[in-house]
């Protein structure tokens, strides 16, 4: 090893030994340990330490060797046995001059990581080789840690064999789908198909720009996007964007393009007729912890009606409901009738608040608007249809779509449709029994 | 905070679970633990309702009422602070089906022994298609903890994070990984027996005895012969119940009058009768009185 691979390990020794340390004295003694007398590095380390007065067993007090699931986002200094999956190589300007960095993702058995070398010069990674790192730091951002390569971190191959899938190849990060999208997410590879785009002017930091907004679909949803320059989409466009992020807007996920993300234009079929498809069907636990979504299918069990289901009355002017026919920003008005049915919808994963409209809540309990204030008016009870609901609607199985939003009170499913779910129990029950029998 | 999901349990389950995670402080949930590792804090119920009594009073109700599904019995209890399953209980006449959300309740008379029961929070009664489609679902649940459970036992050393590295949810993976520590080596086999009784239930084909397996090679015949003549006699007396019954269930001694004419002696239908509660298809509305559910 020549002076300059040892000089990340010197650094470290002399961080350790403190005030008393003589870089020159640590790295002459280093390389005589391992050049020439070949003792492993890490042995080499611990010996120079109790030599000069350190304590060895500094090495071991922050973090040490861990697994990527360890990593809690606040790790001073951590060694990893991981995989590269992915190295995309990024200029960065730091104080006016151009600076090489590299990012991409590792992971051993336990889990995968993000993560960024600021020393390209000393660090090298290649794709697919399996490494010791050592000497990295963890920051948290959004939640999850990442990992950083400094300038004390060092980085052996190793021979060790990991049990890890590879990242599927193309652009260096994996494609995922709509539904997989989360607040913080970055380098987002992902494909659909574009519709309702829009140009827009808009004034940044005094200048001028447009920027373009839309909507991305794939079989799993929608998602909005923006596009932060000028680009030529087209409603109907099958486009794989490479390098996205990812922000959230009331839990939803949005797709933001900065000026590093890249438009590919497919030919037109690639993804399949996705202009008539429903999404698939998401479990509640799923969406939960996507924390939202512009468009999804959810099956579950209505296990409560809520109150201010049924008939209420709004204000006409700002569509708020009344209490006692008062508005709270109009006072006394002359409200109009509407129908909704707040509820809870869980499928044994999760469970979700569910808001049906006035279509939604006539076609689910069979009755229009106006036989529901006839039936309200004649038994003079206000939580006639509310009563309905729960009637018709308790420990029944519906699938729902719509858009989930969150807010303090957690997620929210607003239904844009709905049909109750009859399941064929004598089929599903028969073929159930059938994979019962291989499970025995 | 979230809602705390409701799950979907055999009464056999719910009832021989045995392990309460008491939440420290105010605001934190308690959990059950059952044996095949369900975190319930909040269940999902449909049955037949069987019994529904008030053993309170008029001003101050206290519903008692019995669940029955294919595996056994849930027992619940709302008074004065369930008002609305309350007031929903009070206009149930039972048999009926009835679907139940609502959370657990325990009960330890001494020390080793435990008791398990609904508090309900929602009660209301429901049409038959409703149940079939919870015991399939239900099914479909048993059979995820059953392989999350048969998962961790490979482990060497089961812990939450390698079973959700497996797939299983959180919940399931906590309850799974509590379950082993308190149950030790609960026998998957009563479960899996459990689940596929409860599908058989669903499937007509399977009606006429959810305990013979007709199409599985017998190397005892003559034993699958009366157990198959049991099965007859004991739809015989199922039917015999049916027609005897005027609306508030069958005479027990009418029955026995009518199974003499058939050349059934008094002691076989007694047992007869003990068979068909067992297997949940008749119940006693009051003493003396069977009636079909």
């Amino acid at each position: 090893m020549d002076r300059e691979e040892l000089a990340p390990h010197v650094e470290e020794l002399a961080r350790v030994l403190g005030e008393k340390a003589d870089k020159n004295k640590i790295a002459e003694e280093l390389e005589k340990y391992v050049n020439l007398y070949r003792v492993t590095l890490e042995w080499a380390k611990r010996d120079i330490l109790k030599k000069m007065g350190g304590n060895p067993d500094a090495f071991n007090d922050g973090s040490g060797r861990k697994s990527v699931a360890e990593l809690t986002g606040d790790e001073q200094s951590v060694d990893l046995l991981v995989k590269v999956l992915t190295v995309n190589p990024k200029t960065i300007e730091v104080g006016g001059a151009h600076k090489s960095i590299a990012y991409g993702y590792m992971a051993d058995e336990s889990g995968r990581v993000q993560y960024t070398v600021w020393e390209t010069e000393s660090v090298q990674l290649k794709q697919g080789s399996t490494v010791l790192i050592r000497n990295a730091y963890t920051k948290e951002y959004k939640g999850t840690p990442q990992l950083n390569l400094g300038n004390r971190a060092s980085v052996e191959e190793s021979e060790e064999i990991l049990d890890v899938a590879d990242m599927p190849s193309g652009g260096g990060s994996a494609e995922v789908k709509i539904a997989d999208l989360a607040d913080g997410m970055n380098y987002v590879v992902i494909s659909g198909k574009v519709s309702r785009p829009e140009k827009r002017e808009i004034t940044a930091s005094g200048e001028k720009k447009t920027i373009v907004t839309g909507v991305l679909s794939d079989d799993t949803g929608s998602a909005e996007i923006t596009v932060w320059k000028d680009a030529e989409l087209k409603d109907g466009d099958e486009v794989r964007i490479v390098g996205a992020y990812v922000k959230s807007w009331k839990g939803m996920p949005k797709l933001n393009l900065g000026d590093k993300a890249e438009i590919q234009m497919l030919s037109k079929g690639t993804l399949g007729d996705l202009s008539s498809s429903v999404p698939k069907v998401r479990t509640l636990e799923d969406v939960e912890l996507s924390g939202g979504a512009m468009d999804v299918v959810v099956r579950g069990t209505l296990v409560d009606v809520r109150e201010g289901s049924g008939l209420v009355m709004r204000c006409p002017d700002c569509r708020r409901v009344l209490q006692k026919s008062t508005c709270r920003v109009h006072g006394k008005v002359k409200g109009t009738d509407d129908l909704r049915i707040k509820s809870i919808l869980d499928d044994g994963t999760s469970s979700m608040s569910v808001v049906f409209g006035k279509e939604l809540t006539e076609q689910l309990l069979n009755i229009s608007i106006e036989e529901a204030v006839k039936i309200t008016t004649e038994e003079r009870n206000p939580e006639a249809v509310k009563e309905m609901a729960e009637e018709k609607l308790f420990a029944r199985t519906l699938e729902v779509r719509g858009m989930v939003r969150s807010d303090d009170f957690g997620p929210m499913l607003i239904a844009r449709d709905a049909r109750f779910l009859e399941v064929d129990v004598r089929e599903e029950g028969a073929k159930l029994l059938t994979d019962m029998e291989g499970f025995n | 905070m979230s809602r705390e999901v409701a799950w979907r349990v055999f009464a056999a389950e719910f009832n021989s679970s045995s392990l309460e995670m008491k939440g420290e402080g105010e605001k934190t949930p308690s959990y059950l633990i059952s044996p095949l590792g369900a975190k319930i804090n909040r269940i999902f119920v449909v049955g037949v309702l069987t019994d529904n009594d008030n053993v309170g009073n008029e001003n101050e109700p206290v519903w008692r009422a019995k669940i029955t599904d294919p595996t056994g019995t849930f027992y619940m209890t709302a008074g004065q602070y369930q008002p609305e399953a309350a007031m929903a209980l009070a206009k149930l006449q039972p048999p009926c089906f009835v679907a139940v959300v609502g959370k657990f309740r325990t009960y330890s008379p001494e020390e080793g022994k435990m008791y398990v029961s609904i508090r309900p929070e929602r009660v209301g009664k429901v049409e038959a298609s409703v149940r079939d489609g919870w015991v399939l679902e239900t099914c479909k649940a048993t059979m995820d903890r059953i392989s999350a459970m048969e998962e961790a036992m490979k482990l060497v050393e089961p812990t939450v994070e390698k079973l959700m590295q497996i797939g299983f949810s959180r919940p399931l993976a906590e309850g799974t990984v509590h379950s082993l520590r308190h149950y030790q080596q609960e026998d998957l086999t009563r479960y899996k027996g459990m689940t596929s009784d409860a599908l058989k239930f669903l499937l007509p084909e399977y009606h006429t005895g959810p305990d013979v397996h007709l199409d599985s090679a017998a190397p005892e015949e003559i034993d699958l012969e009366e157990e198959q003549d049991d099965v007859d006699k004991e739809a015989l007396v199922l039917s015999m119940i049916e027609s005897l019954d005027s609306g508030k269930g069958a005479a027990w001694d009418e029955v026995v009058q009518k199974g003499k004419s058939q050349g059934i002696e008094r002691e076989e239908m007694d047992s007869i009768a003990n068979s068909l509660l067992d297997k949940g298809f008749v119940y006693e509305p009051v003493l003396g009185k069977m009636r079909k559910i």
